[in-house]
């Protein structure tokens, strides 16, 4: 039972009189501040009497409101008054306060003045629909009900208040003390009454079964609540589809019609003089029926494919889910993304899909790059040594804060993500360094892994042809070669993203593909090291398998009747292996499997960056070129001269990676020098753009299909293949400007008179079209 | 803050215009015909309270245009409303709050006057860099400012009381705008060249 009283009956002090006695004191452009209440503290003060800022300027009682409200007698005036609820709710969903939409029903502040202050559940359960009257509250209580539910989900989902969605409440209680069973048991008693009526309106018990269904599934949150009872067990996803099954017959038959009688008295600003508020007066808002029902139905579909996240066990698999919906669904309604950092992660007990975090990261170090024997031996909870296993589990739980923020990244919206992505940027960097000097350290007790060098790498240290040594080894360091990875997809991620969000103009199109090109070109190479680590490990622990079963074999041949001695001569062999670090406790031939899935994945991470390595080549070219014709227009410089304003300008826009040590990030006079622009002509850069665009599309057409064989088509891919033809197509545009000009000149630097349109929609967000238009 | 500056091209022959900076001398008329010319074009209902804050702690960085023929200069027809303070105690970060021109004299190269003035004054007061928000929608200023050297360095997801994204655009003025705060604050010979530059430019002021 709540006992707050917003709407009891205030008493004010009134002083007027000791107000102005204070002001006559002060002269003109004199202000009052103390050290606790400056001007600046101020500048949130919501101005008295200006009609813009003070809500209560025009204060009207509810009870004057309630009178201008007709009856509603028909159950197709119920419907509209629902209908119009319903459209202010899902303008809540889309970023207005409550006061702006479903609170402004004077309906239903007449439901919450009775709520509010009062025994609700005595209230609601005393209720028994008799009137259109009745049916148009039950709905009223569902709809306060399941907001309530709603909040408490998206502030536990980390919901951005205020920049996804108002979260206030106003101080009032939308039934947030009474069990959903009380509401759902008045809705139930309101579609049996509305059976036994001569109007046995479809359409309204659509509605009614509607917010029945919407509790189904926010009860799998509240878990205190599943409203039927042979339902009790069902899985949320169901409970979804029957919400999707009945507003999807219920957008067929939403009408926009209109109810004139209920004009201007149904919907009210007067609310927000009325009620804790220290907002300043805001319009009304809504949306038309159609679009709601639209809304709804997109939210539920949203909600439909984010429950799939409970069923993923891998974390290459969360990851891939989680980067999709939050590049496929920019648009996601705050309450979607809530829901799914629900589902998903808690940050308060840093727990992923009701694992720790480190269990998690763990998972996604085997799954890249720490599925040898010697990485999963590293990864073990105890050592023989009480400091190396300190040390291991420092890293993991430094780790698993990273990869936990990483994840809870992806539910943000998507400025946010390039924000939080961006700070990403510099605790992965200290991670690194954390890897670095962890596996510097354990040097000390026992020996590291290492990568044997292909000869061709080494051949020049040779000064002998004869010598017949072993290969170079190196590090192979699997933990700091993990971070690096991770790390380095984060920077490429934030650097696209700027696209995405139109933060980059024209003119900085290729310095910011250069610098994409350079961090992806860096990943491919790494991950082709990583690559060969996992193969060389994986060879070894081929051919351990088949020493086992040879002597295994021969075992069974010379009727040895000591059968279980298999791990024993594993172990040996395993001595006699050309490698170093692996404990006895791990089996090698234990970890093919995971070293074999490792190498798939890395498989597809080698053939994600190769392409877009070259599609981000391929418009560095192509911008490069528009630059070159003069197509671009460049700002004025202010306050230096031209290379010194353009060097802060590069420094400036690659500002999130300036913290980053590896690798670390070229200075603009190596830029300008690496790019090699100066040297090339608008047409021969057009030529490297059209080859790049070419050799990209080639690559993305074997992903494409590598998607196709397990029977999907993904969106993303497609969209990076037109991106590819796109920039080929407008290199070949611009080449043939330049060939109405210049014939024969291919080194021409001639600028062009056209002008440039950017292309977004169709293209990959990350790879957006610059085309030539005569 | 928002700019609801729509002038970013010259359309006709301009007008003649006076530019000053803000006479604190004549606060309570000037301040009042400052809050007329922006509360009608801003999207953003500003209280008397936000145009205190800035004008009366930076009056050395607001700029008002006039008519050639308002003789009395009352009644402004431009407006550029600005602050510098130090941000994270390792830089001067200026910050332009406000933008206005009358419609009535749009396309005249007003805003790009008075931004140029608020910016070379911000200059001239050791600013490291100069920052300011903008709508998303509003292509007009966003060219204005991009015109001059800003650079959008960050999407505000509904910044607006309208829902609208806003870009934050910043100026970089000395080779501090782009080094990290966390960074720059571990320079002590840096910070006590800052901070002995802004104590003489303020005691200038003063």
């Amino acid at each position: 039972m709540s006992s707050h009283t917003p709407y009891a009956d205030h008493t004010f002090k009134n002083i007027t009189d000791e107000f102005e006695s204070q002001v006559s004191q002060l002269g003109v452009g004199e202000l009052v501040q103390s050290p606790a209440f400056t001007l600046f503290e101020g500048v949130s003060a919501l101005e008295i009497g200006n009609p813009k800022m003070d809500s209560g300027m025009n204060q009207i009682s509810l009870a004057s409101c309630i009178e201008k409200l007709p009856s509603i007698e028909t159950a197709s005036g119920a419907l509209w008054v629902i209908d119009q609820i319903f459209c202010r709710e899902m303008a809540w969903h889309q970023g207005a306060s409550l006061i702006q939409n479903v609170l402004s029903c004077v309906k239903v502040e007449q439901f919450l003045s009775q709520t509010n202050g009062s025994d609700a559940l005595a209230l609601l359960n005393s209720k028994n629909p008799q009137c259109w009257d009745d049916v148009v509250e039950a709905y009223i209580a569902a709809t306060v009900k399941s907001i309530s539910i709603m909040i408490n989900l998206m502030i536990e989902g980390s919901v951005i208040e205020e920049e996804d969605i108002v979260l206030s409440k106003y101080d009032l209680s939308l039934l947030d003390t009474i069990h959903e069973k009380a509401v759902v048991e008045l809705l139930n008693k309101s579609i049996s009454w509305i059976k036994t009526q001569k109007d046995q309106n479809q359409q309204l018990i659509n509605r009614l079964e509607f917010r029945l269904a919407l509790f189904c599934i926010l009860g799998h949150y509240t878990q205190n609540y599943q409203p039927v009872a042979d339902k009790n067990q069902r899985p949320i996803a169901e409970d979804v589809a029957e919400a999707l099954g009945v507003i999807n017959a219920s957008v067929i038959d939403a009408e926009e019609n209109m109810f004139p009688q209920y004009d201007g008295t149904l919907f009210s600003t007067t609310i927000q003089g009325r009620i804790s508020n220290n907002a300043p007066a805001r319009l009304l808002v809504t949306v038309s029926t159609t679009e709601a029902f639209r809304l709804m139905k997109f939210l539920l579909e949203d909600l439909q494919y984010i429950v799939n996240v409970e069923k993923i066990n891998n974390s290459a698999g969360l990851l891939g889910f989680l980067v999709k919906f939050a590049g496929k669904n920019e648009q996601a309604l705050p309450f979607a993304r809530g829901f799914l950092r629900y589902l998903t992660a808690d940050i308060s007990s840093l727990m992923i899909l009701g694992e720790s975090c480190t269990a998690w990261v763990k998972r996604d170090l085997i799954e890249n790059t720490c599925s040898t024997p010697f990485g999963q031996y590293f990864l073990q909870e105890t050592h023989d040594n009480p400091e190396v296993t300190t040390a291991i589990n420092n890293f993991i739980y430094q780790a698993g804060l990273c990869y936990m923020d990483l994840i809870c990244s992806t539910t943000n919206n998507r400025p946010r993500q390039h924000r939080l992505l961006g700070h990403a940027i510099v605790s992965w960097d200290s991670l690194q360094v954390a890897a670095e000097t962890l596996e510097a350290d354990l040097e000390n007790y026992f020996p590291m892994d290492t990568i044997e060098v292909p000869d061709n790498e080494t051949t020049s240290k040779k000064t002998s042809k004869s010598s017949k040594t072993e290969p170079a080894k190196v590090p192979a360091v699997p933990l700091s070669s993990w971070v690096y990875l991770r790390k380095l997809q984060i920077m490429i991620w934030v650097a696209l993203l700027g696209f995405e969000l139109d933060i980059y103009k024209p003119w900085e199109f290729s310095f910011v593909y250069w610098y994409t090109n350079y961090l992806t070109t860096i990943r491919q190479g790494h991950l082709s090291r990583a690559q060969l680590y996992l193969v060389q490990n994986l060879d070894r622990a081929r051919q351990l398998e088949i020493d086992q079963f040879n002597n295994s074999r021969k075992s069974k041949q010379n009727k040895n009747k000591k059968k279980n001695n298999s791990k024993g001569s594993a172990i040996k062999s395993t001595a006699t292996l050309p490698t170093t670090g692996i404990s006895p406790s791990i089996d090698p031939v234990q970890t093919i499997p995971a070293m074999e899935m490792s190498l798939q994945l890395i498989h597809v991470l080698v053939m994600e960056a190769d392409s877009l390595s070259q599609l981000s080549e391929a418009n560095m070219y192509l911008t490069a070129a528009f630059d070159k014709a003069g197509l671009f227009r460049h700002p004025t410089t202010i306050g230096g001269d031209e290379s010194t304003v353009r060097e802060l300008q590069y420094n400036l826009r690659l500002k999130p990676f300036s913290s980053v040590g590896v690798p670390e990030l070229p200075s603009h006079a190596e830029y300008l020098q690496s790019s090699g622009f100066s040297k090339l002509s608008p047409v021969e850069l057009l030529l490297n753009a059209s080859h790049m665009a070419r050799s990209a599309k080639e690559k993305i057409e074997v992903i494409a299909k590598m998607v196709a064989g397990f029977g999907q088509v993904d969106d993303e891919v497609e969209a990076l293949k037109r991106s590819s033809v796109g920039i080929a197509v407008s290199a070949g545009m611009l080449t043939r400007a330049y060939s109405v000009i210049d014939t024969d000149d291919r080194a021409t630097t001639k600028e062009l008179e056209g002008k440039m349109v950017i292309t977004k929609g169709k293209y990959h967000k990350f790879f957006p079209v610059v085309d030539y238009k005569a | 803050m928002s700019s609801g500056d729509k002038d970013s091209s010259v359309k006709s022959t301009p007008k003649p215009i006076i530019y000053r900076p803000y006479f604190k001398e004549n606060e309570e008329t000037e301040l009042k015909s400052v809050i007329s010319l922006i509360s009608s074009d801003l999207s953003e209902p500003y209280s008397i309270y936000v145009y205190r804050y800035f004008i009366y702690e930076w009056p050395n960085l607001t700029f008002l245009a006039f008519d050639e023929d308002d003789k009395t200069q009352s009644d402004p027809c431009g407006v550029v409303v600005c602050k510098l303070e130090r941000f994270r105690g390792c830089r001067n970060r200026g910050y332009i709050a406000m933008l206005a021109v009358k419609k009535s004299h749009r396309g005249q190269g007003i805003a790009k006057k008075l931004v140029k003035m608020a910016v070379e004054a911000m200059i001239n007061l050791n600013a490291d860099e100069i920052m300011l928000e903008t709508e998303v929608t509003n292509e007009a200023a966003t060219h204005l400012y991009e015109n001059f050297g800003f650079l959008r360095m960050k999407r505000l997801y509904r910044y607006y009381l309208n829902s609208n994204d806003a870009f934050r655009l910043i100026l970089p003025v000395t080779k501090a705008s782009p080094i990290m705060s966390q960074f720059l604050q571990k320079d002590p010979e840096y910070l006590e060249q800052q901070q002995l530059d802004y104590m003489t430019q303020q005691g200038q002021i003063l």
